[in-house]
């Protein structure tokens, strides 16, 4: 026969109990369809594997009467399978025999945008649809169409269908909509036509001679005394019924097709009845068989177990885009795989609890022996292979050992099969039978031997390829062993589903493909399996052959296309490791500003009470660093710490490699403004290198700049050699030589990829917009001449500060450098020293709104520093300084309520610098001296002596160099302001009256480490208990310590220097304050009363009364008055002379106080009257025993308001 | 005649071959050795271990026997107590032979075993043990 001899096989792959109820449907392309696109329709159709029969009956137009009795229209369901052209085209030589396995409907797909000529197309799809005479359904499927191809007229293409425009308002959710109503109508035109074959068949529909009745390819020939007694015994009768049973046999099969197996089983039971009469022995196996299938199915639909045929889901689909394609795309292969409805957990548990496996057991059983009579190998290999993935599919690797005895009855008839084809299929099969059953490792021994055997039998080195492939590919779910369609099989990147323990097995498995590869001449899978080899397995290989490989490549390299030099997958080491992002330099890092909290403190130290602890500083470094995520900042470089390493034993080089980063999108964003933008997301900075052979892991930093704001994930690094570029993704560290040594690498190799998803998830780092961005230069107040440059060129934050005092003195670095922080040199400054600066901020950025400041502009803010001291300590002491400049501005400011909740996006500049304070000038004694001026009173009353309080104070120079000191009053260091300049400035002029300044009264020189001595007029306000505010109770400690503080408060000692080096520049100045200590053990109560002189002011006035009642005035001496209202008490003296009173004859004084003060005087008043007898005074000589009165009055209470007078009279009677 | 193929492994946990030799005669040869036979022996053993893995609970004795077969390879295991399994592909070995080269080279590993420097993942490379198990082999089996 002239069709048998173009057979070439007749087992069909991946064959079930499942795949009798499916309708093959041919899927053809016409015309130009770009790959992508293709799969895109593919995946809209081919998710329609079943279909309710609910959702057909709207679409079923019932226009005969139905020839099925119990059609299950609420609970069943059609199947389809579709193929693609070429596997459809192929000649199917059992199709007499199983209907199911004719094609019955044809599906063109159209790409309307590259098709001009839409009736072109479409006479194209006819005259493709005129290889598949038998179909009942043809469709052809216009996607994209424009307005133009819309508007033709469509009355002779019957079969043609628009689709509406994908970039319409629906996009692919509308498409998918108009897929499901097509591809439901589709079903019912099928189910129609199927019910009409029903109506029309006929016993003279069939032929008796078919493929399966005559070749000897499938049976075994007949014997001539066989051939005789047919003939004797062929009556009529016979072959009537010989053609009825078949019929029922294929109106079995067109029941199972329609949906309903209900009636197959009928029809399969007259089938069996009819074909065992006439010994049609084939025909009665395949009934069978079909009875097995029926009632399989039959359970499925009264059980519920077939999965619902609806697809996609009610919820929402993720904002973004990205996640949303990628969702999307999972969902079409999980689609295209389960949407068949034969699979899953809850459909195989369904079938198990049916009574269903003994008699699928017993009808198989039965199938095989009867048509073992005739032979017919092939269809007893395809019962052992659906019996056997129907027991894995029901009892997993349970059922191991039966499906390994079926699979090796298999392999033993493999050498009896005619076609070579077939005995391929057996093994591949089988082989993909024991994956099922979790015999990994027999599966690859079987698919091995499969590749030998077809390599052996010459087979095309293309197919062998395949199956060489399919080798690394890991074994099938036994839930879900439906087979994938066809039509949607994508070429997958080369990668081993082997286990790796055993090395030699896996290299032997890549090694196959790439001698096949070799041989077919696929460049890219030659590269592939290299790739594979030398980064999976350099450790297994030797030098030379690693040698070999990498010349493989090269060559491989050579010969592959454009197109093709661009890989998907990875490729041949180096291999990366992600280590971490890095983050920003300090300076750069975007921080969340918030005005209600203040920038927080630099952490302190750690609170243990030990200072060095090596695991609490290395445990926090890591603790800070893990809850620090790291972002980066658009149109800026990003940074990642990667570890490269070159373990095999050659030299590559690489042309360019660069860091791939893949934008995920910004949840924040609308979808639609995802798809708007079409800009390029990230831009890395590509570097070249050469790694040795058996490079160590090293640690090398890529970079590049993410150009929008959102979420980047870090694939891997892109990898430019040999012309060919490819994605090498993360992989796992490479063992280090003693853990190789003690393990199988294989092992580390595993251990660490179980780890390593930790390190992809690490592999993401969000970006932020754009933000502006300051430098900041720290400037002496010195000319420019004087600054150093900056320490960091490369670094914005640099700093500079002049050399200052001595020539140790360096530059403080930025924060942003902690490695040179911490090894400058810290800059020295002299205790008191009062320091000007300049912040010169400059905007590097390229924001124009964003700040006040332009691009490229600078600004200058001074800042006075004061480099105080304690004026009893002496030693040096280290400062930290820390100038913090917070920012934000542009497309990261947020406004509003979200500003106040979680901030303003911005940026935190800090400064931090050391400085080391030398000693200057050290107090060694305070000293207070009264001072007696002659006092020239208003009233020109001559003899008066004023009495004055001078401040002496001691100091030593501790510096090597001389000063200029002088004693002042106190001024605050304050920017701009006019009294510390004149402070500043000099000692102020003398205030003493010329002729009696002291000598030490003025600015001195005080050379290096000398002591000196200082002077300086106290002429301070006075001192008050207001002014003072001391407690109530007054003590005399407490009085003098807090004079001491208003001394020290209002007086210092100042210090200027010239610097020799630059005499035309500005004195350095230092203010050293008063010790308190010291200014209270010097307060004497000597002291005290000068400083706090009495504010009340005491008269007396003495009246001798005369008998005619006349006053006479005595005369007394002035007044003296000592103390202090601070004290315990003043007193007031005066003497009387030369007044002379009759005893008895009153004498009347009056004491008079006055409170000068601002403030109410309250007290006790104590009056006494005493006999003096001064030595040289030659008038009390005279009256000295004349003396009228002696006493004393005390408790006197008096109250005196500011600016009171009070007067306390008394008469005194002379006793003679 | 069949005799050349003998080839012993010994696989750790999970399923990494520890020890490997081919104890035929023609071993020692390297113009004989051919390396499709090699690999085809290689993916032998390692399909073994599914059988191995089946049968490891159908007996208490160490010794499987044969477990598997392909073709006219045969494989015999013996697994310890620690499931570190003893594979030999022969040509059809007598069984009493392979059971008693598996006893003895038990006791070897035993000894490797309590080296305090091995680890139960480790490969053996010790000489003596190497040289013991070909003793054994040209012992049992004639070689």
């Amino acid at each position: 026969m002239a069709a048998n001899t173009a057979v070439n096989r007749i087992i069909e792959p991946g064959v079930t109990v499942f795949t009798a109820a499916a309708i093959q449907v041919a899927v053809l392309p016409i015309g130009p369809i770009p790959e992508d696109i293709l799969y895109q329709y593919l995946s809209l159709i081919t998710r329609f594997r079943q279909v309710d029969l609910t959702n057909v009956r709207s679409f079923y137009k019932e226009q005969q009467k139905s020839p099925f009795k119990y059609f299950p229209w609420k609970t069943g369901s059609m199947h389809f399978r579709f193929l693609s052209g070429e596997s459809a085209s192929k000649p199917r030589p059992l199709a007499a025999l199983h209907l199911h396995r004719k094609v019955l409907g044809v599906i063109g797909i159209c790409h309307c945008p590259l098709v001009p000529d839409i009736n072109k197309a479409y006479s194209r799809f006819e005259q493709m649809c005129r290889q598949f005479p038998e179909a009942f359904t043809l469709r052809c499927f216009a996607f994209e169409p424009s307005d133009a191809q819309v508007d033709e007229d469509r009355k002779d293409k019957a079969h043609l269908m628009m689709f509406p425009p994908v970039r319409g308002a629906g996009g692919m959710d509308q498409l998918a909509g108009h897929a499901e109503v097509v591809m439901t109508d589709t079903a019912a035109s099928l189910l129609a036509e199927l019910e009409r074959w029903m109506l029309n068949a006929s016993p003279a529909m069939l032929n008796l001679n078919s493929f399966a009745d005559t070749s000897d390819k499938f049976i075994i020939p007949s014997s001539l005394v066989e051939d005789l007694s047919k003939r004797l015994y062929n009556d009529e009768e016979l072959l009537r019924k010989k053609r009825y049973g078949r019929l029922q046999k294929a109106m079995g099969d067109t029941s199972l097709l329609a949906g309903s197996p209900a009636d197959a089983i009928e029809h399969y039971n007259t089938a069996t009845e009819l074909a065992r009469i006439c010994n049609d022995f084939v025909w009665c196996a395949a009934a069978l068989e079909g009875l097995a299938h029926a009632k399989v199915l039959e359970s499925c639909v009264a059980s519920g177990a077939l999965r619902s045929g609806k697809v996609g889901g009610e919820e929402s689909p993720p904002r973004n885009p990205r996640i949303a394609s990628l969702m999307a795309e999972d969902a079409s292969s999980l689609a295209s795989r389960t949407s068949s409805g034969f699979g899953g957990a809850h459909f195989w548990t369904a079938l198990r609890q049916t009574d269903l496996e003994r008699d699928v057991r017993a009808l198989f059983a039965e199938a095989k022996s009867v048509v073992r009579r005739k032979g017919a190998l092939p269809m007893q290999v395809e019962q052992d292979l659906k019996l056997a993935r129907f027991l894995a599919g029901l009892h997993g690797q349970r059922s191991r050992r039966e499906v390994s005895e079926i699979v090796s009855s298999m392999m033993e008839a493999v050498g009896q099969l005619p076609l070579l084809e077939d005995k391929l299929l057996t093994m591949m099969e089988g082989a993909q039978v024991m994956g099922l059953v979790g015999s990994a490792r027999k599966r690859v021994l079987l698919l091995w031997q499969a590749v030998e055997f077809s390599r052996a039998s010459e087979r095309p080195n293309i197919a062998t390829l395949q199956i060489a492939r399919k080798a690394l590919e890991p074994a099938d779910d036994p839930l879900e062993q439906d087979d994938e369609d066809e039509v949607l099989q994508r070429r997958h990147e080369l990668a081993s589903g082997v286990p790796r323990h055993w090395a030699s097995v896996r290299c032997g498995c890549m090694e196959g493909v790439l001698n096949t590869a070799i041989l077919a001449g696929q460049h890219s899978d030659v590269w592939d399996a290299a790739a594979l080899l030398l980064r999976e397995h350099c450790w297994d290989l030797s030098a030379p052959r690693q040698d070999s490989l990498m010349s493989t490549l090269a060559a491989a390299a050579n010969q592959m296309g454009m197109a093709e030099r661009k890989r998907m997958g990875p490729g041949p080491p180096p291999l990366f490791t992600f280590l971490r992002p890095c983050p920003l330099p300090d300076h750069l890092q975007p921080h969340s500003l918030s005005a209600r909290q203040p920038a927080k403190q630099a952490p302190e130290g750690p609170k243990d009470p030990f200072i060095y602890s090596a695991f609490t500083s290395k445990g926090r470094e890591r603790e800070v660093a893990n809850t620090t995520a790291v972002q980066w900042v658009c149109d800026e470089t990003a940074s990642v710490e990667v570890e490269i390493c070159n373990p095999t034993s050659v030299g590559i080089k690489i042309d360019r490699l660069s860091l791939e980063a893949q934008h995920v999108g910004d949840p924040a964003v609308a979808q639609r403004d995802h798809n708007s933008s079409s800009q390029p997301s990230w831009r890395p900075a590509p570097v070249q290198m050469w790694l040795p052979a058996q490079t160590q892991p090293t640690k090398v930093v890529l970079t590049g700049v993410p150009l929008v704001k959102g979420l980047f994930v870090i694939q891997g690094c892109r990898v430019t050699s040999l012309g060919v570029s490819w994605l090498q993704r993360w992989s796992a560290r490479i063992p280090s030589l003693g853990r190789r040594l003690l393990y199988h690498p294989a092992k580390t190799v595993l251990e660490l990829e179980a780890a390593d998803s930790g390190g992809q998830a690490q592999a993401r780092i969000s970006a932020v917009a754009t933000l502006p961005q300051l430098e900041v230069k720290v400037e002496g107040a010195r000319t420019a001449t004087s600054l150093r440059p900056a320490a960091a060129a490369d670094s914005p934050n640099a700093v500079s500060i002049p050399v200052s005092l001595s020539s140790s003195s360096q530059v403080g670095a930025g924060s942003a450098d902690p490695a040179s922080e911490t090894s400058a040199a810290p800059l020295t400054a002299l205790k008191g020293q009062v320091l000007l600066w300049h912040l010169a901020v400059t905007n590097t950025g390229k924001l124009t709104a964003a700040l006040p400041l332009l691009p490229g502009a600078r600004t200058s803010v001074p800042v006075l520093l004061h480099a105080a001291q304690l004026a009893s300590y002496t030693g040096e002491d280290e400062h930290k300084l820390e100038f913090r400049l917070e920012y934000a501005g542009g497309g990261a400011a947020v406004a509003g309520e979200a500003a106040a909740v979680a901030g303003t996006l911005g940026r935190r500049l800090q400064v931090a610098l050391q400085l080391r304070v030398l000693p200057s000038l050290q107090l060694t004694s305070v000293a207070f001296l009264e001072h007696q001026l002659p006092h020239t009173a208003p009233s020109g009353e001559a003899g008066a002596i004023e009495r004055q309080c001078i401040l002496e104070v001691d100091v030593v120079n501790r510096t090597d160099l001389g000063l200029e000191v002088w004693l002042a009053p106190r001024v605050p260091p304050e920017l701009g302001s006019d009294a510390w300049a004149q402070a500043a400035s000099g000692p102020p002029p003398s205030a003493w009256p010329p002729g009696t300044q002291p000598l030490h009264a003025m600015a001195k020189q005080a050379p290096a480490r000398q002591r000196v001595s200082l002077a300086a007029l106290l002429s301070l306000p006075h001192i008050t208990p207001e002014t003072i505010k001391i407690p109530a109770q007054q003590h005399a400690d407490a009085v003098r310590q807090a004079c001491a503080a208003e001394i020290c408060g209002r007086m210092a000692v100042y210090w200027r220097r010239n610097d020799p080096a630059d005499p035309g520049g500005q004195a350095e100045v230092g203010v050293l304050p008063l010790a308190q200590d010291s200014v209270a053990r010097a307060l004497t109560r000597q002291a005290l009363s000068l400083l706090c002189p009495c504010t009340l002011h005491t008269s007396f006035k003495l009246q001798v009364v005369q008998p005619d009642g006349a006053r006479q005035v005595c005369p007394l001496s002035p007044v003296q008055q000592v103390g202090s209202t601070l004290l315990d008490g003043a007193v007031a003296r005066t003497a009387l002379q030369g007044v002379r009173a009759h005893p008895g004859q009153p004498v009347e004084a009056t004491v008079q106080i006055e409170n000068r003060g601002p403030h109410v005087q309250t007290g006790a008043m104590s009056l006494a009257c005493q006999r003096c007898r001064p030595a040289a005074s030659s008038e009390a000589a005279a009256g000295d025993e004349h003396v009228v009165v002696c006493g004393s009055t005390s408790g006197v209470r008096v109250v005196l308001p500011a600016g009171g007078t009070v007067q306390h009279s008394l008469v005194l009677y002379g006793i003679g | 005649m069949g005799t050349s193929v003998l080839t012993f492994v010994i696989v750790g946990h999970e399923d990494h071959p520890i020890y490997e030799a081919d104890l035929s005669p023609k071993a020692a040869d390297p113009a004989a050795r051919d390396e499709r036979a090699q690999y085809l022996h290689q993916f032998v053993l390692h399909a073994a271990l599914d059988a191995v893995e089946e049968q490891l609970w159908n007996t208490t004795s160490m010794h499987l026997s044969v477990v598997d077969k392909f073709n006219n390879l045969l494989v015999s295991a013996f697994v310890t107590a620690a499931n570190v399994k003893f594979l030999l592909l022969h040509d059809g070995r007598s069984d009493d032979a392979v059971k008693l080269f598996f006893k003895d080279v038990y006791e070897v590993y035993l000894k490797v075993l309590m080296n305090p420097f091995f680890t139960p993942t480790a490969r053996i490379t010790s000489p003596a043990f190497n040289q013991k198990v070909r003793t054994l082999a040209r012992t049992y089996f004639r070689t």
